[in-house]
């Protein structure tokens, strides 16, 4: 190897793995210009970094196992239905469909791996769906219909906003409620720091978030379930004038730059397709 | 701010990848990886109170499976240990781009590190995780850590090859 005393040693490794503070990094930049020997054990540590880092990402794209997934799809015991189903990306479309209320019996009898069908994520080698479904059918492929909800969680760990979740993203304008028995709504729109649109979100009585509107659609940037997501016990939150939950909010006050939109810059911003 | 087990479900099923190429890292093995991250799954689950808001989600996990793997190491004892290295590299992942052989040898040079050099490394290299958070994931001193480190990262160089400095 080489004979580099041990504070260089660690130095080029804290270098290397982005750990040496600016000044210190700007310090070893100057030293590296001149130094040879030590220039030589950055490119070798860049070089086993890029190695290690090459041979194990295509664990990244290897089909998830079903039993994983559906540690995550259980519902809690004590949950009436299952409120969510994750769906593998392993196998051929299937357009399985089972009542919301199906017994876990039914639902195991179901092919756990299937292949997203969507057209957009045909490329996505390991996406998971996680569907939040309501109504009285736990559908398979939410294109199917126009009601199911999708969460996709991509390789990558984005999640983004599929289905009738998305449908409202691109269309609705708070305060008005085009579907009276539209399960999904939207609430308030502001633009982020990075000057995305991000818009506040409700799934049903009991989930919420927040999704920006990046080039490739709705990203979900905040989720909430349960009870903290629900502002107090009467009342949802369908509209913009409805109370949101105090952490959605916060979440909300730390991401917006500038004030909510209000109905007419709202339709702008749809107008122009949310683009920043 | 608090979560509720929906949202951090989700959370989880975005990890799984990162979870399982750790779990192959770490453990060597297909069967082994999932397993591992089955049982880290099942316990984070069980136990989601014990998460703490405004820390790394990714790093409670990476930290389960550290202690889930610790845990059976031991109870495997030595006899594991002496065969993993000969079997390693049969199950690595394969990519449309081919260049087997370099993966099969450094997945090899992994597999003959001490356990605790293979954490460090796995965490810091493949993970990417900051020196502070790897070091409270392993329970250990950042010192400790980057001695790890450094010692995992020469027994790795010197196992691959000086002169092959090549990604």
């Amino acid at each position: 190897m080489t004979s580099m005393n041990e504070h260089d040693r660690l130095a080029v490794m804290a270098y290397v793995d982005g750990e040496l503070p600016p000044a210190d990094a700007d310090a070893f930049d100057a030293r590296l210009a001149q130094e040879p020997a030590l220039a030589d054990a950055v490119a070798r540590e860049r070089a086993l970094r890029a190695r290690l880092q090459s041979a194990y990402a295509p664990v990244l794209d290897e089909p998830m196992p079903a039993g994983l997934l559906d540690l995550l799809a259980l519902p809690d015991a004590a949950a009436k239905a299952p409120p969510v189903h994750l769906v593998a990306d392993s196998a051929v479309a299937a357009n399985e469909a089972l009542p919301a209320g199906a017994s876990d019996a039914a639902r195991a009898a179901l092919p756990h791996a299937r292949r997203w069908g969507w057209p957009q994520f045909g490329a996505m080698a390991a996406s998971l769906v996680l569907g939040v479904l309501f109504g009285a059918r736990l559908v398979g492929a939410p294109h199917a219909t126009g009601d199911a909800l999708a969460l996709v969680v991509a390789p990558d760990g984005a999640i983004t906003a599929q289905g009738a979740l998305r449908t409202a993203l691109d269309q609705d304008i708070a305060g008005t409620v085009l579907d009276p028995n539209a399960k999904v709504g939207v609430g308030l729109t502001f633009r982020d720091h990075a000057r995305q649109y991000c818009r506040t979100f409700t799934l049903d009585a009991e989930s919420a978030g927040i999704a920006c509107r990046q080039s490739d659609g709705w990203v979900v940037a905040h989720l909430e379930h349960g009870r903290n997501a629900r502002a107090g016990e009467q009342g949802g939150y369908r509209t913009a004038a409805s109370p949101l939950s105090p952490t959605l909010l916060q979440a909300v006050d730390a991401m917006r730059d500038g004030d909510t939109l209000d109905a007419a810059g709202e339709a702008s911003a749809k107008a122009g397709g949310w683009k920043p | 701010m608090s979560q509720s087990p929906l949202a951090l479900r989700a959370e989880i099923a975005a990890l799984l990848p990162r979870l399982r190429r750790f779990a192959r890292s770490v453990t060597r093995h297909r069967e082994d990886a999932d397993d591992l991250v089955q049982i880290a799954v099942e316990r984070a689950l069980k136990h989601l109170d014990h998460w703490q808001d405004g820390t790394r989600l990714d790093s409670w996990l990476f930290r389960i499976m550290k202690n889930a793997w610790i845990d059976e190491v031991r109870a495997r004892g030595r006899r594991d240990e002496v065969l993993a290295p000969e079997e390693a590299g049969e199950h690595v992942g394969f990519s449309e781009t081919g260049s087997r052989d370099i993966r099969l040898s450094i997945e090899k040079a992994m597999a003959r590190l001490p356990e605790e050099q293979r954490l460090a490394v796995s965490l810091v290299l493949v993970e990417g995780l900051p020196y502070k958070e790897a070091a409270q994931v392993l329970d250990i001193p950042i010192g400790t850590l980057t001695s790890r480190l450094a010692r995992g990262r020469d027994a790795l160089q010197a196992m691959l090859g000086d002169g092959d400095i090549t990604p």
